[in-house]
């Protein structure tokens, strides 16, 4: 059986040598890749802004929500939202407990 | 072609792209495409290829334009960020990596009446077939290294790994790439 041909470094280096003489041809792929480019990132904000718009719903929501809850007497009082929160919370509960 | 842009140009431009003047980052883009064509087109697999890579690396550009310093020149900040992505790319495609795409990219001589191109080709092919079968890391630094003849320092700045480290995996991809080469020659 024949056993592989062991490949020096000098030749490694010849072939590596002879191959950086050639370089990527790229210039009909750059032809008017800003233009492409720009189009693509412009779609891609306009999408984003869209969502936004899909979005505005369910933050319109949460909104009113913060607001109910900012209105509710206990929360008016001056405690820590938290606590106060829950001490609302519980005063609800009482009458059923 | 357009003139040689002064760093105090160059920055101005970075600034007004950051702000989101899409003019200035296109004369970004105008300016620095062929380097960042002349990297993705070492890793692509395609033409078709070739244009999603450098799309995805000036979409990033923009989007992380906000992090460059003026710590290095613009061009640096971006060769890091496309040699980056490439090293992703590889990572990502290395199963699809044995198929041979429809659209090849070409390689040309800087002279094609040059008696030495023919042999350049054929190291060229022989030299592609078998860095596609070495690990990403591999393909990379001896693309780097062997190929686009950049310095350790340099890889070691655009990769982010140290020079020891660049060296260390120079030298394990060319022994492997040799025993590649001989089992090539063997068939």
């Amino acid at each position: 059986m024949n056993e592989p041909q062991p490949i020096s470094d000098a030749e490694l280096d010849q072939l590596f040598g002879a191959a950086r003489l050639l370089r990527p041809e790229t210039a009909r792929a750059e032809l008017a890749f800003e233009t492409r480019l720009l189009a693509r990132l412009r779609e891609e904000e306009s999408s984003i802004g869209l969502w936004g718009w899909r979005l505005a719903p369910w933050f319109a929501g949460a909104v009113a929500a913060l607001a109910l809850l900012a209105a509710t007497p206990v929360l008016s009082e001056g405690l820590p939202v938290p606590s106060a929160f829950a001490d609302w919370l519980y005063a609800q509960m009482l009458p059923v407990v | 072609m357009e003139p040689p842009a002064s760093a105090e140009e160059e920055f101005a431009l970075v600034r007004a792209a950051q702000q989101g003047d899409a003019e200035a980052f296109g004369t970004l883009v105008q300016r620095h495409k062929s380097r960042v064509f002349g990297i993705a087109a070492r890793f692509a697999r395609g033409v078709h290829d070739l244009e999603d890579l450098a799309q995805e690396i000036f979409v990033r550009a923009f989007r992380k334009l906000g992090d460059f310093r003026r710590e290095a020149p613009f061009e640096h900040w971006l060769s890091a960020l496309a040699v980056r992505r490439c090293y992703d790319h590889l990572r990502q495609t290395k199963r699809a990596r044995d198929e041979q795409p429809l659209d090849a990219i070409e390689f040309q001589a800087a002279d094609e009446s040059d008696a030495r191109t023919a042999g350049a080709r054929e190291a060229h092919e022989t030299l592609h077939r078998a860095l596609r079968l070495l690990p990403p890391d591999m393909q990379l630094v001896l693309t780097l290294l062997e190929l686009e003849d950049r310095p350790v320092r340099e890889i070691a700045s655009l990769t982010g790994w140290s020079e020891a480290n660049v060296k260390t995996r120079a030298l394990r991809a060319r022994a492997r790439l040799k025993q590649i080469l001989e089992a090539q020659r063997h068939e």
